[in-house]
């Protein structure tokens, strides 16, 4: 077959003469260098993400300082790329991730089931990334939503200006800002068979064969941006344009949505599929591998949902527990030195879990009964329960009525600690706890105990790595 | 049915194939067009749209994006197979004729809007595919 006569040959090497590609804010982008982006093997594993999950919403519906913040992103990417080209964050290096993928890697991410999965991790790392540049771990990447009918036109951050002052714009986009996208190639007709593909062989592909919506949404959207000489319609240089990323945000989407819509929608559990592998650099530079497995609930493990949230945040991401162990005696009260209480506070007012930890608390076992634990006796004799700032918690004890007694000894008790202990922990008395039965009609019960155990000791939460 | 799109010349280098359409095609869930052995040039990035014909007339069915793999490249890529659900309108178009044994369905090039009617292209062969629940 013999090369085409194409029509545009000539019309992007005229129109970038024309625009001045290389003008102050934007660098030129040369030809796609596609070099693998880091050492293979070299990565270290990537690690849960703790951040506050948050929502990417349709890019049409940025208010106006979220645009500037998502303009603000996408510049300082830029940036980086002119002052410090070495930098794998910048904007470059950041397309390029792309060009080696899609167009040199020995293991290709399009035309098989590593389509969605690869361009998951590819979008999860640049969005941390863009959050990092404007010291913002709440950024999210905006979707451009081209399947709602009213939202065909390019998002306009992304055309507003229309010209190299934007971060957002590229100037080889053959669709201008007032053109639709053909309605024939995302509209309902089009969408259906996606969100309604029984399985995900034909929705996501198999280890040979791409899913429906690769070549149709997908492929036809970079085709129509770009036209045929735009840096969208071509693999090598598709990651140039920074709509590349709102729009595989929207593809991301409909993944996410196809996985929700019926419960036979389920992502492949092969092996094969599940250790699926790819790096990137991280926000700080570091060169992280992270599996399929890792990103196959975008909300719980890369932070990120779609607006309507199946998880909400009630109980705490912990990456891992930091112990805290002050000097213990027996028979003494736990006096919290400066260095430890420290820490602790510091956990507190960040708002991140601490814990009290009992071991083989002293308390009767011979019946069962629900113990308040205070970490002060006196209030423990007034006995206010969650209304006392030293209140810890309970201790329940059930007896197991068939065997008479109980497990020989209570194991460890853990009590999350509030901050209203704070004045406890900073007391040179130390912190003495004691025990109450609560709601006893036992007469000559003793009303308070002072609480013994075999230790005790605090843990707190780190919920982010820097 | 979908909107009508007049064709009084249809682009010099769309192609068109016959399909026959099979027994079950009324109770299929998804019917897939398949194109066969697609042969496009490595620098060309390609929306091939899938029309049924009827006469001059040509009404949208589906269609599939193809990215170049760089503007720069030399040669020909080769699909093996092109998927393009077409199940919406062409179930749509079977309830408008229901004795119809064939299809005839046209596949033109664009890049966006724009028609690319000298682009060299081929597809050996095409199908339909049937899936059912």
């Amino acid at each position: 077959m013999s090369q085409a006569k194409f029509p545009f040959a000539n019309s992007r090497r005229t129109f970038l003469q024309s625009v001045g590609a290389g003008a102050l804010l934007i660098p030129s982008v040369s030809h796609a260098v596609c070099e693998p982006p880091g050492t293979p093997g070299s990565a270290r594993p990537w690690r849960a993400d703790c951040r506050p999950i948050r929502a990417r919403r349709p890019a049409s519906t940025l208010a106006a300082a979220e645009i500037q913040k998502l303009k603000d992103a996408y510049k300082a990417m830029r940036d980086l790329s002119v002052s410090d080209p070495a930098d794998p964050r910048g904007f470059t290096h950041q397309a390029n991730i792309h060009c080696w993928f899609c167009s040199v890697s020995p293991t290709p991410v399009h035309g098989n089931w590593q389509f969605f999965a690869w361009h998951r991790a590819y979008l999860y790392f640049h969005e941390r990334i863009l959050g990092k540049l404007i010291n913002d771990s709440e950024f999210r990447l905006p979707y451009w939503d081209w399947e709602i009918s009213t939202h065909r036109k390019m998002p306009s951050a992304y055309t507003s200006p229309n010209n190299n002052t934007n971060p957002l714009w590229n100037g080889t986009r053959a669709m201008s800002p007032s053109d639709d996208l053909p309605e024939e190639d995302v509209n309902e007709d089009v969408m259906e068979p996606v969100y309604s593909a029984a399985n995900f062989s034909e929705f996501g592909g198999t280890g040979a064969f791409p899913g429906i919506p690769e070549g149709s949404p997908h492929g036809s959207v970079h085709v129509d941006v770009g036209g045929f000489a735009g840096d969208m319609g071509a693999f090598d240089t598709a990651g140039r344009d920074p709509i590349f990323y709102a729009h595989h945000a929207n593809v991301d989407k409909i993944w996410s949505d196809w996985n929700k819509g019926a419960s036979s929608h389920e992502n492949p559990t092969d092996a094969a599929f599940l250790n699926l592998s790819w790096s990137f650099y991280d926000e700080n530079r570091i060169w992280r591998s992270i599996k399929a497995s890792q990103l196959l609930n975008h909300e719980t493990q890369l932070r990120y949902n779609y607006g309507l949230s199946r998880f909400r945040e009630i109980l705490p991401c912990i990456l891992d527990w930091i112990i805290v162990r002050p000097p213990w005696r027996f028979d003494r009260p736990v006096v919290v030195e400066p260095r430890f209480r420290d820490q602790i506070m510091k956990a507190l007012d960040e708002r991140r879990p601490v814990r009290m930890h009992i071991n083989y608390p002293q308390i009767p076992l011979d019946r069962s009964a629900v113990y308040r634990v205070y970490a002060d006796p006196k209030e423990a004799e007034a006995d206010n329960g969650t209304k006392s700032p030293a209140f810890l918690g309970v201790i329940p004890v059930v007896l197991n009525t068939r065997e008479k007694h109980h497990p020989p000894k209570a194991p460890q008790v853990v009590l999350n600690v509030g901050r209203r202990i704070s004045d406890l922990l900073h007391s040179t008395d130390g912190i003495q706890l004691a025990f109450v039965e609560r709601f006893t009609t036992r007469k000559g019960a003793p009303k308070v105990q002072l609480l013994n155990a075999k230790e005790v000791y605090f843990s707190y939460g780190e919920t982010m790595r820097e | 049915m979908g909107s009508n799109v007049a064709s009084a010349h249809p682009q010099a280098n769309s192609k068109e194939f016959v399909l026959a359409l099979p027994p079950e095609f009324a109770a299929a869930h998804s019917v897939v067009l398949v194109l066969n052995d697609v042969r496009l040039p490595k620098s060309a990035a390609v929306v091939l749209r899938a029309r049924l014909a009827e006469g001059e007339a040509e009404i949208p069915l589906g269609s599939i994006g193809v990215l170049a793999e760089s503007k720069d490249a030399q040669g020909t890529a080769t699909h093996a197979a092109l998927r393009i659900d077409i199940t919406k309108t062409l179930l749509r178009w079977r309830q408008e004729h229901p004795y119809a044994s064939a299809v005839r369905i046209r596949v033109v090039p664009y890049a966006g809007k724009e028609a690319l009617p000298d682009l060299e292209w081929s597809a050996a062969s095409a199908s339909l595919t049937l899936g059912t629940r």
